[in-house]
């Protein structure tokens, strides 16, 4: 039986898509079977970033509507062959969803595959709702920003109580200058304001959108240093400590970092 | 119990009835009689009528006061007029009296982070032990201590107490409110949270003011809530 694991983050455009799809890629490199499940109806694009747009026949709303079968709206990756996506309807009503129902897909998923990531859309409104309903852990995703971070704990906040694992945080788009020079938050302070676990410090990184245009997650390009990124939060998935990327030079900051991912004596 | 309609005619004016049951003997006090009613006719019985019930061995009395609920002096007058009587022993006063004794409100005990979008509201004192985040509420009647960061709101006193206070081991709020006068987070710069002392925010001459935590007990025995 596999596990669940969606990722959120209450604010739009903070990295979910780019996280699903990375973390997923980075997953099925390691050997996992994984399966990504897009759950924003009405503005998929998980598809695109993964560079399987055109392969699409059916959707999530197929399935739940039995037009098709759940193996029959499955997409394979062009690249893994154990990688696979479960789109959403760019255009069918989105109320043919309910929590039950895409639990239920969820449920059966998990019976098949090592990983279930669902990318959730953004808000706390009932799509939040759906894509929570079938998951086992959370994933949250911020940038530093202090709107970003609000909507994080609120996000958070719910995930409690929902009653699911306690959520592990993914700190996106940061500029190691911008926080060196104090224009960005603190990943210290971030990490002490939400209170839960970090999972991983994704760089901004150019390479990210370059790669999400060509359908190409960044992840797969061994030079960028979000791809990196991408794969070590995959490992400590996986369950191996890793060390936080050095983001910057000064010491004092790896250092506290790793105290708080546990990696610290 | 069988109903006894007949044998005991209802509102009896007999301040004082006497009943035997298993374990001991149950003194009906009627509580539409005044005190001195009763205590003339207990009395009467103690050392008239029912001298031969208060011979025999040692008995427990149980005393129904019905809806009256006695004073501690009228409990003590009672008492003493039974204490003549060396086989009788007190068990209790019972009165189903519903006024309820004045309940000093419970403290909220919260564990964990207060998140963004979540209240609590509690009636009496309010502990978080953990951080109240930006974009959350407290909102005591009483009392709010944080043992640990308070970023969000906090409103003491908020329903009217100007005494209430608010403690946090570290303050940067983003709003405080103490009954109704409300202000911001006081200037503190951008000091380093790692030497901050436990403070507390309260009400001095209506105005919102900062003191350390060891303060506390000297404010509060000097203005209000007494030295006890
Ligand atoms: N680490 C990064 N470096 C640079 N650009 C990034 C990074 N992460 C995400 N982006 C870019 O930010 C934009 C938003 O990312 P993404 O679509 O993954 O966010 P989202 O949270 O899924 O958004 P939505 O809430 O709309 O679903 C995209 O253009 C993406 O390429
Ligand atoms: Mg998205």
């Amino acid at each position: 039986m596999g596990e669940a694991i969606v990722v959120t983050s209450g604010k739009g455009g903070v990295g979910k898509t780019t996280t699903s799809a990375n973390i997923g890629i980075a997953l099925a490199l390691s050997g996992k079977k994984v399966c990504l499940v897009d759950t924003d109806i009405g503005l998929r694009n998980l598809d695109v970033v993964m560079g399987l747009e055109n392969r699409i026949i059916y959707d999530i709303v197929d399935v739940v509507t039995e037009q098709c079968r759940l193996e029959q709206a499955l997409i394979k990756d062009k690249r893994f062959d154990h990688l696979y996506m479960l789109p959403a309807s760019q255009t069918k009503d989105k109320s043919a969803l309910t929590p039950e129902s895409v639990k239920e897909i969820v449920e059966k998923l998990k019976g098949q595959f090592d990983f279930v990531l669902i990318d959730c859309p953004a808000g706390i409104e009932q799509g939040f709702k759906i894509a929570v309903s079938g998951a086992d852990k959370a994933i949250v995703v911020t940038n530093p920003e202090a709107a970003a971070v609000r909507d994080a704990d609120r996000v958070i906040g719910l995930l409690e109580a929902e009653k699911l694992e306690r959520p592990k945080l993914v700190i996106n788009r940061v500029r190691p200058h911008m926080v060196r020079e104090g224009n960005m938050l603190d990943i210290e302070e971030i990490v002490a304001i939400l209170a839960i676990d970090l999972l991983g410090v994704v760089p901004d990184d150019e390479g990210v959108i370059s790669g999400s245009n060509k359908g190409e997650p960044v992840v797969m390009n061994p030079n960028a240093r979000a791809g990196m990124a991408y794969r070590n939060i995959a490992r400590r998935i996986l369950g191996d400590s890793v060390p936080l990327l050095v983001l910057s030079e000064n010491g004092g900051f790896l250092n506290k970092m790793k105290r708080m991912i546990g990696l610290g004596k | 119990m069988a109903h006894q309609t007949g044998c005991e005619p209802l509102r009896t004016r007999t301040p004082v009835t006497i009943k035997g049951i298993r374990d001991g003997l149950v003194f009906i006090l009627n509580d539409q009689c005044s005190f001195e009613e009763i205590l003339t006719d207990l009395d009467e019985k103690m050392n008239g009528s029912h001298q031969r019930l208060l011979l025999g061995p040692l008995v427990r009395v149980t005393l129904q006061t019905g809806s009256r609920k006695f004073s501690d002096l009228e409990e003590a007058q009672i008492r003493e007029k039974l204490s003549g009587h060396g086989n009788l022993i007190i068990q209790e006063f019972q009165s189903s009296s519903v006024v309820p004794v004045k309940q000093e409100p419970v403290p909220f005990i919260h564990h964990g982070t207060v998140r963004s979008g979540q209240v609590i509201e509690h009636d009496g004192d309010v502990v978080v032990v953990g951080d109240i985040n930006p974009g959350a509420q407290v909102l005591a009647t009483g009392d709010i201590y944080v043992m640990g960061t308070l970023r969000g709101m906090a409103h003491a006193g908020c329903k009217g107490d100007e005494n209430a206070v608010i403690a946090a081991v570290f303050f940067r709020p983003t709003q405080l409110r103490i009954h109704d006068v409300i202000s911001r987070s006081p200037d503190t710069g951008d000091r380093d949270l790692g030497e901050t002392e436990m403070e507390f925010a309260y009400l001095r001459d209506k105005q919102m003011a900062v003191d350390k935590i060891s303060h506390l007990y000297s404010i509060r025995a000097r203005d209000f809530r007494g030295g006890n």
